[in-house]
Protein backbone atom coordinates (compact mmCIF):
# COMPACT_ATOMS: atom_id res chain seq x y z
CA UNK A 1 0.00 0.00 0.00
CA UNK A 2 1.05 3.72 -0.43
CA UNK A 3 1.80 5.32 2.45
CA UNK A 4 -0.26 7.24 4.63
CA UNK A 5 -0.99 10.95 3.40
CA UNK A 6 -3.24 13.59 3.90
CA UNK A 7 -6.20 14.42 1.02
CA UNK A 8 -7.01 17.85 0.14
CA UNK A 9 -9.42 18.39 -2.48
CA UNK A 10 -9.55 22.29 -3.92
CA UNK A 11 -11.96 23.70 -5.84
CA UNK A 12 -10.37 26.83 -7.14
CA UNK A 13 -7.29 28.00 -8.27
CA UNK A 14 -6.39 30.50 -5.42
CA UNK A 15 -7.71 27.79 -3.39
CA UNK A 16 -5.13 25.55 -4.64
CA UNK A 17 -2.18 27.89 -4.43
CA UNK A 18 -2.90 28.59 -0.97
CA UNK A 19 -2.86 25.09 0.17
CA UNK A 20 0.45 24.27 -1.70
CA UNK A 21 2.06 27.09 -0.55
CA UNK A 22 1.00 26.74 2.94
CA UNK A 23 2.30 22.99 3.56
CA UNK A 24 5.85 22.24 2.96
CA UNK A 25 5.21 18.83 2.68
CA UNK A 26 2.16 19.01 -0.33
CA UNK A 27 2.19 18.51 -3.59
CA UNK A 28 -0.60 19.00 -6.60
CA UNK A 29 -2.31 15.76 -7.84
CA UNK A 30 -3.56 15.94 -11.39
CA UNK A 31 -4.74 12.39 -13.61
CA UNK A 32 -1.78 10.46 -11.44
CA UNK A 33 -0.66 9.02 -14.11
CA UNK A 34 2.66 9.29 -12.95
CA UNK A 35 2.62 10.44 -9.45
CA UNK A 36 0.79 7.37 -8.43
CA UNK A 37 3.12 4.91 -9.48
CA UNK A 38 6.20 7.20 -7.97
CA UNK A 39 4.04 6.98 -4.58
CA UNK A 40 3.76 2.93 -5.11
CA UNK A 41 7.57 3.18 -5.63
CA UNK A 42 8.48 4.83 -2.99
CA UNK A 43 10.74 7.71 -5.36
CA UNK A 44 8.43 10.28 -3.83
CA UNK A 45 6.42 10.84 -0.91
CA UNK A 46 4.17 13.68 0.72
CA UNK A 47 2.43 14.30 3.15
CA UNK A 48 -0.59 16.29 1.29
CA UNK A 49 -1.73 15.91 -1.71
CA UNK A 50 -3.72 18.49 -3.36
CA UNK A 51 -6.66 17.29 -5.84
CA UNK A 52 -6.37 19.78 -8.28
CA UNK A 53 -8.52 17.27 -11.00
CA UNK A 54 -11.59 19.37 -10.37
CA UNK A 55 -10.29 22.65 -10.62
CA UNK A 56 -12.82 24.62 -13.58
CA UNK A 57 -10.33 27.30 -14.01
CA UNK A 58 -7.73 24.98 -15.12
CA UNK A 59 -9.96 23.27 -17.69
CA UNK A 60 -10.21 25.38 -20.75
CA UNK A 61 -9.14 24.50 -24.81
CA UNK A 62 -9.28 27.09 -26.88
CA UNK A 63 -8.07 27.41 -30.66
CA UNK A 64 -8.36 30.72 -32.35
CA UNK A 65 -5.02 32.56 -33.65
CA UNK A 66 -3.52 31.42 -30.30
CA UNK A 67 -4.21 27.63 -29.04
CA UNK A 68 -4.76 28.02 -25.09
CA UNK A 69 -4.59 24.42 -23.26
CA UNK A 70 -5.20 24.76 -19.74
CA UNK A 71 -3.22 22.76 -17.88
CA UNK A 72 -6.19 20.01 -16.64
CA UNK A 73 -6.64 19.17 -20.13
CA UNK A 74 -6.20 15.51 -20.67
CA UNK A 75 -4.33 13.48 -23.51
CA UNK A 76 -7.03 12.58 -24.96
CA UNK A 77 -8.56 15.62 -25.57
CA UNK A 78 -6.12 16.57 -28.19
CA UNK A 79 -6.83 13.05 -29.78
CA UNK A 80 -9.06 15.07 -32.22
CA UNK A 81 -7.36 18.34 -32.21
CA UNK A 82 -8.02 20.71 -35.33
CA UNK A 83 -4.62 20.93 -34.80
CA UNK A 84 -2.34 18.09 -36.94
CA UNK A 85 0.47 18.52 -34.76
CA UNK A 86 -1.19 18.05 -31.41
CA UNK A 87 -2.96 15.45 -32.65
CA UNK A 88 0.25 13.61 -34.30
CA UNK A 89 1.83 14.33 -30.53
CA UNK A 90 -1.35 12.88 -28.72
CA UNK A 91 -1.83 9.33 -30.03
CA UNK A 92 1.57 8.17 -29.15
CA UNK A 93 1.55 8.81 -25.53
CA UNK A 94 1.18 6.03 -23.56
CA UNK A 95 -2.09 4.09 -24.22
CA UNK A 96 -5.58 4.82 -24.48
CA UNK A 97 -6.07 4.40 -20.28
CA UNK A 98 -3.30 6.78 -19.63
CA UNK A 99 -4.50 9.42 -21.83
CA UNK A 100 -7.90 8.97 -20.21
CA UNK A 101 -6.36 10.58 -16.91
CA UNK A 102 -3.08 12.34 -17.90
CA UNK A 103 -2.97 15.84 -18.46
CA UNK A 104 -0.67 18.37 -20.17
CA UNK A 105 0.32 20.22 -17.24
CA UNK A 106 0.88 17.47 -15.03
CA UNK A 107 3.08 16.10 -17.56
CA UNK A 108 5.25 19.81 -18.53
CA UNK A 109 5.29 19.73 -14.23
CA UNK A 110 6.68 16.47 -14.10
CA UNK A 111 9.50 17.21 -16.86
CA UNK A 112 10.21 13.03 -17.40
CA UNK A 113 12.96 13.50 -19.97
CA UNK A 114 11.17 11.10 -21.73
CA UNK A 115 7.80 12.78 -21.66
CA UNK A 116 6.63 14.05 -25.08
CA UNK A 117 4.92 17.61 -24.17
CA UNK A 118 7.70 18.80 -23.01
CA UNK A 119 9.64 18.22 -26.30
CA UNK A 120 6.26 18.97 -28.45
CA UNK A 121 5.85 22.23 -26.38
CA UNK A 122 10.00 23.20 -27.27
CA UNK A 123 9.55 22.86 -30.77
CA UNK A 124 5.74 25.00 -30.34
CA UNK A 125 7.99 27.65 -28.62
CA UNK A 126 5.31 27.54 -26.30
CA UNK A 127 4.63 29.67 -23.11
CA UNK A 128 3.93 28.31 -20.06
CA UNK A 129 1.46 30.47 -17.88
CA UNK A 130 1.87 29.35 -14.16
CA UNK A 131 -0.20 30.52 -11.04
CA UNK A 132 1.39 30.74 -7.65
CA UNK A 133 1.89 32.51 -4.13
CA UNK A 134 3.08 35.36 -6.30
CA UNK A 135 0.67 35.99 -9.04
CA UNK A 136 0.79 34.56 -12.08
CA UNK A 137 3.81 34.43 -14.58
CA UNK A 138 4.80 33.56 -18.12
CA UNK A 139 7.79 31.67 -18.79
CA UNK A 140 9.37 30.96 -22.70
CA UNK A 141 9.40 26.67 -22.62
CA UNK A 142 13.20 26.77 -23.13
CA UNK A 143 13.53 28.76 -19.72
CA UNK A 144 10.94 26.46 -17.91
CA UNK A 145 12.52 22.39 -17.98
CA UNK A 146 15.71 23.29 -16.36
CA UNK A 147 16.63 19.07 -16.37
CA UNK A 148 15.14 15.85 -15.31
CA UNK A 149 12.29 16.42 -13.45
CA UNK A 150 13.14 19.99 -12.91
CA UNK A 151 11.38 23.04 -13.79
CA UNK A 152 11.45 26.68 -13.42
CA UNK A 153 8.04 26.39 -11.34
CA UNK A 154 8.43 28.03 -7.81
CA UNK A 155 7.43 26.21 -4.25
CA UNK A 156 3.62 26.49 -4.10
CA UNK A 157 3.53 27.29 -7.74
CA UNK A 158 0.88 25.74 -10.42
CA UNK A 159 0.92 25.07 -14.24
CA UNK A 160 -1.87 26.73 -15.00
CA UNK A 161 -1.79 26.48 -19.05
CA UNK A 162 -0.06 26.61 -22.52
CA UNK A 163 -0.25 28.92 -25.11
CA UNK A 164 0.93 28.46 -28.56
CA UNK A 165 0.27 28.85 -32.26
CA UNK A 166 -0.53 25.76 -34.65
CA UNK A 167 2.53 25.55 -36.53
CA UNK A 168 1.32 25.79 -39.99
CA UNK A 169 3.44 22.53 -40.81
CA UNK A 170 4.18 20.11 -38.04
CA UNK A 171 5.58 16.25 -37.40
CA UNK A 172 5.94 14.10 -34.61
CA UNK A 173 8.15 11.04 -34.72
CA UNK A 174 8.61 8.74 -31.91
CA UNK A 175 10.31 5.32 -31.43
CA UNK A 176 9.50 3.45 -28.68
CA UNK A 177 10.20 -0.36 -27.91
CA UNK A 178 6.63 -1.14 -27.37
CA UNK A 179 3.36 0.95 -29.08
CA UNK A 180 2.40 1.86 -25.50
CA UNK A 181 6.06 2.81 -24.14
CA UNK A 182 7.99 5.98 -23.38
CA UNK A 183 10.06 6.81 -26.04
CA UNK A 184 13.72 5.49 -26.69
CA UNK A 185 14.14 8.90 -28.78
CA UNK A 186 11.30 11.53 -30.40
CA UNK A 187 11.41 14.41 -32.58
CA UNK A 188 9.22 16.95 -32.93
CA UNK A 189 9.01 19.41 -35.77
CA UNK A 190 7.15 22.73 -36.26
CA UNK A 191 7.46 24.60 -39.09
CA UNK A 192 6.64 27.06 -42.16
CA UNK A 193 7.34 26.33 -45.91
CA UNK A 194 6.62 29.22 -48.29
CA UNK A 195 7.18 29.11 -51.53
CA UNK A 196 8.98 25.75 -51.49
CA UNK A 197 11.35 27.06 -48.72
CA UNK A 198 11.50 26.94 -45.14
CA UNK A 199 11.07 29.98 -43.57
CA UNK A 200 11.73 28.97 -39.80
CA UNK A 201 11.84 25.67 -38.32
CA UNK A 202 12.11 24.79 -34.48
CA UNK A 203 13.21 21.07 -34.20
CA UNK A 204 12.94 19.55 -30.73
CA UNK A 205 14.43 15.92 -29.92
CA UNK A 206 13.96 14.02 -26.51
CA UNK A 207 16.40 11.17 -25.90
CA UNK A 208 19.16 13.46 -27.65
CA UNK A 209 20.13 14.19 -23.91
CA UNK A 210 19.36 13.95 -20.58
CA UNK A 211 16.40 16.71 -20.85
CA UNK A 212 14.16 17.45 -24.27
CA UNK A 213 16.91 20.02 -26.37
CA UNK A 214 16.11 21.68 -29.41
CA UNK A 215 18.48 21.06 -32.41
CA UNK A 216 20.12 24.23 -33.04
CA UNK A 217 22.22 23.24 -35.73
CA UNK A 218 19.79 21.36 -37.60
CA UNK A 219 16.90 24.82 -37.56
CA UNK A 220 20.08 26.55 -38.53
CA UNK A 221 20.77 24.00 -41.55
CA UNK A 222 17.07 24.06 -42.64
CA UNK A 223 16.32 27.71 -42.49
CA UNK A 224 15.82 29.34 -45.86
CA UNK A 225 16.92 26.20 -47.98
CA UNK A 226 14.20 23.92 -49.62
CA UNK A 227 13.27 20.71 -48.45
CA UNK A 228 15.46 18.43 -50.42
CA UNK A 229 16.73 15.01 -50.13
CA UNK A 230 20.00 16.58 -49.96
CA UNK A 231 19.50 18.58 -47.02
CA UNK A 232 17.17 16.15 -44.98
CA UNK A 233 20.05 13.97 -45.32
CA UNK A 234 22.61 16.22 -44.40
CA UNK A 235 20.15 17.42 -41.20
CA UNK A 236 19.62 14.17 -39.89
CA UNK A 237 23.44 13.71 -39.89
CA UNK A 238 23.71 17.07 -37.94
CA UNK A 239 20.99 15.59 -35.50
CA UNK A 240 23.24 12.72 -34.66
CA UNK A 241 26.32 14.67 -34.68
CA UNK A 242 24.98 17.12 -32.26
CA UNK A 243 23.41 15.04 -29.32
CA UNK A 244 24.33 13.52 -26.89
CA UNK A 245 22.02 10.85 -26.13
CA UNK A 246 21.80 8.82 -22.76
CA UNK A 247 22.42 5.32 -22.06
CA UNK A 248 19.86 3.29 -19.89
CA UNK A 249 18.09 0.02 -19.83
CA UNK A 250 15.93 0.82 -22.79
CA UNK A 251 18.57 1.71 -25.08
CA UNK A 252 22.42 2.45 -25.36
CA UNK A 253 23.58 5.93 -26.79
CA UNK A 254 24.98 4.54 -29.86
CA UNK A 255 21.19 3.32 -30.33
CA UNK A 256 19.60 6.58 -29.72
CA UNK A 257 21.52 8.35 -32.13
CA UNK A 258 20.73 6.45 -34.93
CA UNK A 259 17.42 6.14 -34.12
CA UNK A 260 17.67 10.38 -33.86
CA UNK A 261 18.62 10.72 -37.24
CA UNK A 262 15.79 8.29 -38.48
CA UNK A 263 13.39 10.39 -36.77
CA UNK A 264 14.85 13.39 -38.64
CA UNK A 265 14.45 12.09 -41.27
CA UNK A 266 10.72 10.86 -41.60
CA UNK A 267 9.49 14.18 -39.70
CA UNK A 268 11.21 16.59 -42.30
CA UNK A 269 10.17 13.83 -44.82
CA UNK A 270 5.92 14.63 -43.19
CA UNK A 271 6.56 18.29 -43.32
CA UNK B 1 -13.47 9.76 3.46
CA UNK B 2 -16.49 9.17 2.45
CA UNK B 3 -17.06 8.52 -1.55
CA UNK B 4 -19.95 7.77 -3.94
CA UNK B 5 -19.33 5.52 -6.94
CA UNK B 6 -22.19 4.20 -9.14
CA UNK B 7 -20.80 0.98 -10.73
CA UNK B 8 -22.61 -1.31 -13.14
CA UNK B 9 -25.80 1.08 -12.38
CA UNK B 10 -25.78 0.25 -8.74
CA UNK B 11 -24.62 3.49 -6.08
CA UNK B 12 -22.20 2.48 -3.50
CA UNK B 13 -21.35 4.93 -0.66
CA UNK B 14 -18.15 4.33 0.87
CA UNK B 15 -15.48 5.28 3.24
CA UNK B 16 -12.19 5.34 2.26
CA UNK B 17 -8.65 6.06 3.29
CA UNK B 18 -7.33 8.25 0.53
CA UNK B 19 -4.51 6.46 -0.34
CA UNK B 20 -6.62 3.03 -1.13
CA UNK B 21 -6.26 2.52 -4.84
CA UNK B 22 -9.92 2.13 -7.25
CA UNK B 23 -8.92 -1.56 -7.92
CA UNK B 24 -9.22 -2.24 -4.18
CA UNK B 25 -12.03 -0.54 -3.63
CA UNK B 26 -14.19 -1.79 -6.52
CA UNK B 27 -13.00 -5.61 -5.65
CA UNK B 28 -14.09 -5.31 -1.89
CA UNK B 29 -17.16 -4.31 -2.90
CA UNK B 30 -17.36 -7.51 -4.48
CA UNK B 31 -16.78 -6.55 -7.96
CA UNK B 32 -13.84 -9.68 -8.43
CA UNK B 33 -14.18 -9.34 -12.53
CA UNK B 34 -11.55 -6.33 -11.66
CA UNK B 35 -8.38 -7.45 -11.85
CA UNK B 36 -4.93 -7.16 -9.85
CA UNK B 37 -2.25 -8.06 -12.42
CA UNK B 38 0.94 -6.41 -11.92
CA UNK B 39 0.36 -3.18 -9.96
CA UNK B 40 1.95 -0.92 -11.66
CA UNK B 41 0.29 0.37 -14.58
CA UNK B 42 1.35 -1.57 -16.89
CA UNK B 43 -1.58 -5.26 -17.99
CA UNK B 44 -4.13 -3.25 -17.95
CA UNK B 45 -5.98 -6.28 -16.29
CA UNK B 46 -7.79 -3.83 -13.94
CA UNK B 47 -9.05 -1.75 -16.71
CA UNK B 48 -12.95 -0.19 -16.08
CA UNK B 49 -14.71 2.80 -17.50
CA UNK B 50 -14.45 5.36 -15.78
CA UNK B 51 -17.83 7.92 -16.59
CA UNK B 52 -17.04 6.59 -20.19
CA UNK B 53 -13.19 6.25 -20.44
CA UNK B 54 -11.15 3.09 -20.07
CA UNK B 55 -8.77 3.91 -16.83
CA UNK B 56 -6.32 1.47 -14.87
CA UNK B 57 -8.02 1.19 -11.98
CA UNK B 58 -5.04 0.26 -10.20
CA UNK B 59 -3.29 3.63 -10.89
CA UNK B 60 -6.64 5.69 -9.39
CA UNK B 61 -7.26 6.97 -6.00
CA UNK B 62 -10.84 5.88 -5.09
CA UNK B 63 -11.03 9.50 -3.92
CA UNK B 64 -9.84 10.97 -6.98
CA UNK B 65 -13.36 8.62 -8.67
CA UNK B 66 -15.58 10.48 -6.36
CA UNK B 67 -18.95 10.88 -8.07
CA UNK B 68 -17.86 8.96 -11.00
CA UNK B 69 -20.03 6.20 -12.74
CA UNK B 70 -18.13 3.08 -12.99
CA UNK B 71 -18.52 0.08 -15.76
CA UNK B 72 -16.79 -3.25 -15.10
CA UNK B 73 -16.81 -6.35 -17.40
CA UNK B 74 -20.00 -7.31 -15.74
CA UNK B 75 -21.43 -4.29 -17.02
CA UNK B 76 -25.03 -5.42 -19.21
CA UNK B 77 -26.32 -4.60 -22.35
CA UNK B 78 -26.81 -5.71 -26.00
CA UNK B 79 -23.19 -4.58 -26.70
CA UNK B 80 -21.25 -5.91 -23.78
CA UNK B 81 -23.37 -9.56 -24.52
CA UNK B 82 -22.35 -9.55 -27.94
CA UNK B 83 -18.43 -8.94 -27.13
CA UNK B 84 -18.79 -11.93 -24.66
CA UNK B 85 -20.53 -13.99 -27.42
CA UNK B 86 -18.03 -12.74 -29.80
CA UNK B 87 -14.96 -13.44 -27.31
CA UNK B 88 -16.27 -16.89 -25.94
CA UNK B 89 -16.90 -17.69 -30.56
CA UNK B 90 -13.05 -16.89 -31.34
CA UNK B 91 -11.92 -18.59 -28.45
CA UNK B 92 -10.47 -14.99 -27.70
CA UNK B 93 -9.92 -16.24 -24.02
CA UNK B 94 -7.48 -18.49 -22.80
CA UNK B 95 -6.32 -18.16 -19.36
CA UNK B 96 -9.01 -15.87 -19.26
CA UNK B 97 -7.06 -13.00 -16.78
CA UNK B 98 -6.46 -10.14 -19.54
CA UNK B 99 -10.53 -10.65 -20.22
CA UNK B 100 -12.11 -8.16 -18.41
CA UNK B 101 -9.48 -5.73 -19.05
CA UNK B 102 -10.46 -6.83 -22.77
CA UNK B 103 -14.10 -6.35 -22.44
CA UNK B 104 -13.87 -2.90 -20.61
CA UNK B 105 -11.90 -1.67 -23.45
CA UNK B 106 -13.37 -3.11 -26.01
CA UNK B 107 -16.88 -1.69 -25.25
CA UNK B 108 -15.15 1.22 -24.98
CA UNK B 109 -13.69 0.63 -28.25
CA UNK B 110 -16.92 -0.34 -29.76
CA UNK B 111 -19.14 2.26 -27.88
CA UNK B 112 -16.87 5.32 -29.78
CA UNK B 113 -17.37 3.63 -33.08
CA UNK B 114 -14.08 2.46 -34.27
CA UNK B 115 -13.03 2.45 -37.47
CA UNK B 116 -10.38 -0.05 -38.79
CA UNK B 117 -8.31 -3.11 -37.63
CA UNK B 118 -5.75 -0.62 -37.08
CA UNK B 119 -7.82 1.52 -34.31
CA UNK B 120 -8.73 -1.61 -32.71
CA UNK B 121 -5.59 -2.84 -32.34
CA UNK B 122 -4.02 0.64 -30.84
CA UNK B 123 -7.24 0.64 -28.63
CA UNK B 124 -6.13 -2.39 -26.78
CA UNK B 125 -2.55 -2.26 -27.10
CA UNK B 126 -2.69 -1.01 -22.93
CA UNK B 127 -3.88 -4.94 -21.77
CA UNK B 128 -1.34 -7.16 -21.87
CA UNK B 129 -2.62 -10.78 -22.81
CA UNK B 130 0.48 -13.22 -21.44
CA UNK B 131 -1.38 -15.89 -23.29
CA UNK B 132 -0.17 -13.76 -26.57
CA UNK B 133 -3.89 -14.83 -27.83
CA UNK B 134 -4.44 -11.10 -29.80
CA UNK B 135 -5.71 -11.58 -33.02
CA UNK B 136 -8.24 -13.89 -31.59
CA UNK B 137 -9.43 -11.00 -29.16
CA UNK B 138 -8.67 -8.48 -32.06
CA UNK B 139 -11.20 -10.29 -34.55
CA UNK B 140 -13.55 -10.48 -31.57
CA UNK B 141 -13.85 -7.13 -31.35
CA UNK B 142 -13.74 -6.11 -35.33
CA UNK B 143 -16.61 -8.69 -35.59
CA UNK B 144 -19.10 -6.63 -33.07
CA UNK B 145 -17.44 -3.11 -34.39
CA UNK B 146 -19.39 -4.45 -37.58
CA UNK B 147 -15.35 -4.40 -39.29
C1 LIG C 1 1.67 3.04 -18.46
C2 LIG C 1 2.03 4.47 -18.64
C3 LIG C 1 2.58 4.88 -19.86
C4 LIG C 1 2.92 6.20 -20.07
N1 LIG C 1 3.45 6.54 -21.27
C5 LIG C 1 3.77 7.83 -21.51
C6 LIG C 1 4.31 8.22 -22.76
O1 LIG C 1 4.48 7.41 -23.67
N2 LIG C 1 4.63 9.52 -22.93
C7 LIG C 1 4.45 10.46 -21.95
O2 LIG C 1 4.73 11.63 -22.16
N3 LIG C 1 3.92 10.12 -20.75
C8 LIG C 1 3.59 8.83 -20.52
N4 LIG C 1 3.06 8.50 -19.29
C9 LIG C 1 2.91 9.55 -18.26
C10 LIG C 1 1.62 10.33 -18.44
O3 LIG C 1 1.63 11.06 -19.63
C11 LIG C 1 1.29 11.28 -17.29
O4 LIG C 1 -0.05 11.54 -17.42
C12 LIG C 1 1.98 12.61 -17.23
O5 LIG C 1 3.36 12.44 -17.23
C13 LIG C 1 1.64 13.36 -15.95
O6 LIG C 1 0.36 13.92 -15.99
P1 LIG C 1 -0.67 13.70 -14.81
O7 LIG C 1 -1.78 14.63 -15.03
O8 LIG C 1 -1.01 12.28 -14.71
O9 LIG C 1 0.17 14.22 -13.54
P2 LIG C 1 0.31 13.63 -12.07
O10 LIG C 1 0.78 12.24 -12.11
O11 LIG C 1 -0.91 13.93 -11.29
O12 LIG C 1 1.49 14.58 -11.55
C14 LIG C 1 2.81 14.46 -12.02
C15 LIG C 1 3.72 15.47 -11.29
O13 LIG C 1 3.41 16.79 -11.69
C16 LIG C 1 2.88 17.56 -10.60
N5 LIG C 1 1.76 18.32 -11.17
C17 LIG C 1 0.67 17.83 -11.81
N6 LIG C 1 -0.06 18.83 -12.33
C18 LIG C 1 0.57 19.98 -12.02
C19 LIG C 1 0.32 21.36 -12.31
N7 LIG C 1 -0.75 21.76 -13.03
N8 LIG C 1 1.20 22.27 -11.83
C20 LIG C 1 2.30 21.89 -11.11
N9 LIG C 1 2.58 20.62 -10.83
C21 LIG C 1 1.73 19.67 -11.27
C22 LIG C 1 2.53 16.56 -9.52
O14 LIG C 1 2.66 17.09 -8.23
C23 LIG C 1 3.55 15.46 -9.78
O15 LIG C 1 4.77 15.76 -9.19
C24 LIG C 1 2.70 7.17 -19.04
C25 LIG C 1 2.14 6.78 -17.82
C26 LIG C 1 1.80 5.45 -17.62
C27 LIG C 1 1.21 5.05 -16.32
S1 LIG D 1 -3.13 -4.17 -12.44
FE1 LIG D 1 -3.56 -2.22 -13.20
S2 LIG D 1 -2.45 -2.15 -15.03
FE2 LIG D 1 -1.86 -4.08 -14.21
S1 LIG E 1 -5.97 -15.01 -22.01
FE1 LIG E 1 -4.34 -15.39 -20.64
S2 LIG E 1 -3.60 -13.39 -20.34
FE2 LIG E 1 -4.91 -13.10 -21.97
Amino acid sequence: MIPRFEYIRVFSLPEAVDVLSRREDAAPLAGGQSLIPMLKLRVASYGVLVDIGRVRELRYLRYGDVVEVGALVRHYELEESPCGFLRGVAVRIGDPQVRSLGTVGGSLAHADPFGDWPAAMLALGAVVKTAGPDGAREVAIDDFVKGPYQTALERGELVAGLEFRCPPRGAYVKFARRHNDFALTAVAVAAEVKEGHVSWARVAALGAADRPVRLRKVEALLSGVPLTADVIASAAEAAAKEAQPPADFRASAEYRRALLSVAVKRALGRL
Amino acid sequence: MKIALRVNGVLHEVDVEPRKLLVHVLRELGYKSVRVGCDTATCGACTVLMDGRPVKSCNVLAVQADGAEIYTADYSDEVMEKLRDAFKRHHAAQCGFCTSGMLTTAYYLVRRGVKSEEEVVEGLSGVLCRCTGYQNIVNAVKEVAGL
